[in-house]
């Protein structure tokens, strides 16, 4: 199987501050990978520069053999941390926004979704609360038949019946054979679905390996990240 | 696959969201115009027919007084309502958390940045074509009662300055004319605008967005002047209407052309602008693409 991702010597900084430092690593379509690290360790720099938001590092980055643009954002689907709907949209006009902009967006499926979500299909996005949001646009992503699904922190801030909603819904609607990129704090709640994790501190890439080698010595992913991460708290 | 849309072509999607995102509230503004100018036709209609009583003559009189106020008002406040939504539209789609979802489209910052160059280009054009013809218009129907004038033509205020009466390849060539350089003019304010708005949003001015935006924006204003000015002093090009009736185009002095009293038309600074505005919708679309950092 191809490369879905493919990242040589990445490096980025702000100025002075390095927050990726010659990060490389390759991954296989078709797993669910973890990308774990604590606050500032370059998790959001590295999600952004794969779906196109940063274009100025150095190094290489290749989506499924694509540079990030054009081509690229059309095989990822983005699930941001943030809730990024006009707020004047209602639900259907989300709903038709992404439809015009991707080829691979099922809109009879996300139609039957809001109805399974009880989301009103004419409520507008200013008027709806937290959770509606983040729901519609889970279901945005997921209705998307793409390559690659980024998804950043999708379960932060939400209590753990939305977690195990959200999970659901991502493990669901994968489409077969492709990718998802999860960042994630809350370890536990979704290590038994990971097949490989990426760990990143202070910017460099600490662990790559697949969860079946990680777990043979019995311990669980949790445990690594505390290994791996205790010398940041440590003093 | 299943359910899936045919492929759309992504440029003219990112027009029609863009239009649709700014139509839903300037639209509104031309509605009203509609309704006001439908109200000010009823009212000349009805107060011209000889069998209605002087108090409902009286109040047809108010009413349509009334309504052209208010048109005048209205298609004012579009051209504010369309400046605020060039700047606003812009800002919100692109740099606010918007931005995740425009700049994570299968499109590239050119494409991105000519729809909105385009739909508020002309938005710009439109509101200010309405608000000049709306106001030359209502003015010019109601001189005779309301000033108590003698009807001022526009067409004849044009007349008085070319001196004689103009042949119609100079009047054509006059509105061209005319109709370029407003459209060069809106398209240089646009393309400032939305350059002081990206430049502010690089990680460096971030931080005093706002305040950056307005100073790059009349620094920018200001050396867009500058080299128009240059460049006329070095190459003026001009248009010139002739006694004869006829035009001719070529690189005179204003003393040259004014000698004979005829009406010349510089070209180079609008060609200037243009250029001006091409340079920078590249620069604000490279800027965008490689140094605009999204919180």
């Amino acid at each position: 199987m191809s490369q879905i991702i493919s990242v040589r010597n990445l490096s980025k900084s702000y100025g002075n501050h390095q927050v990726l430092s010659n990060v490389s690593f390759d991954f296989e379509g078709g797993q669910i990978i973890g990308l774990l690290g604590p606050n500032g360790s370059g998790k959001t720099s590295l999600i952004k520069i794969l779906t196109g938001l940063i274009n100025d590092y150095s190094g290489e980055v290749l989506i499924d053999g694509n540079k990030p643009g054009k081509i690229s954002k059309s095989l990822v689907a983005f699930l941001p941390e943030k809730t990024y709907l006009a707020t004047w949209m209602t639900a259907d006009d989300a709903v038709n926004y992404i439809a015009d902009f991707y080829d691979d967006f099922d809109k009879a499926k996300a139609m039957h979704m809001m109805d399974v979500f009880q989301l009103p299909h004419k409520q507008k996005v200013k008027t709806m609360s937290k959770g509606m949001q983040e729901k519609l646009q889970l279901l945005l992503v997921m209705c998307r038949n793409a390559k690659l699904y980024i998804l950043d922190e999708p379960m932060g801030g939400v209590d753990p019946a939305a977690r195990d909603f959200i999970l659901e819904t991502i493990l669901k609607n994968r489409p077969e054979g492709s990718t998802i990129l999860m960042s994630t704090h809350l370890i536990q709640d979704v290590e038994e679905i990971f097949d490989s994790i990426i760990m990143i501190g202070r910017g460099s890439l600490l662990m790559k390996d697949s969860v079946a080698n990680i777990t043979q010595s019995g311990k669980t992913i949790n445990d690594i990240f505390k290994e791996v991460f205790s010398v940041d708290w440590n003093f | 696959m299943t359910g899936t849309s045919k492929p759309k072509n992504k440029f003219l999607m990112l027009l029609k969201n863009d239009f649709l995102a700014s139509a839903r509230v300037i639209s509104l503004f031309y509605i009203a115009l509609i309704i006001l100018f439908g109200v000010f036709g009823i009212c000349a209609l009805l107060g011209g027919g000889d069998s209605i009583s002087a108090e409902f003559a009286s109040k047809l009189t108010t009413a349509r007084n009334v309504s052209i106020v208010l048109s005048i008002l209205v298609s004012f406040l579009l051209i504010f309502v369309t400046f605020f939504f060039v700047v606003y539209d812009f800002f919100k789609s692109l740099f606010s958390p918007q931005g995740y979802l425009s700049f994570t489209l299968p499109v590239s910052s050119n494409q991105l940045l000519g729809s909105k160059v385009i739909v508020y280009g002309g938005w710009m054009l439109l509101s200010y074509a309405a608000f000049m013809l709306t106001s030359v218009y209502l003015m010019n129907y109601t001189a005779d009662e309301v000033i108590g004038m003698e009807k001022i033509s526009l067409v004849e205020s044009l007349l008085t300055m070319l001196g004689d009466f103009p042949s119609t390849t100079q009047i054509i060539a006059y509105l061209v004319y005319m109709v370029l350089m407003f459209f060069v003019i809106f398209l240089s304010f646009v393309s400032i605008v939305y350059f002081s708005i990206t430049v502010s949003h690089v990680r460096l001015l971030q931080k005093h967005s706002v305040v950056a935006s307005i100073v790059i924006f009349f620094v920018t204003a200001l050396v867009f002047l500058w080299i128009s000015f240059k460049m006329t002093d070095i190459v003026n090009f001009v248009m010139v209407f002739n006694d004869d009736k006829t035009l001719s185009f070529g690189i005179l002095s204003p003393t040259e052309y004014l000698v004979g009293n005829q009406l010349g038309m510089e070209v180079t600074p609008g060609f200037a602008f243009l250029v001006l505005d091409i340079i920078m919708f590249f620069a604000t679309s490279y800027i965008m693409h490689k140094k605009v950092n999204l919180k």
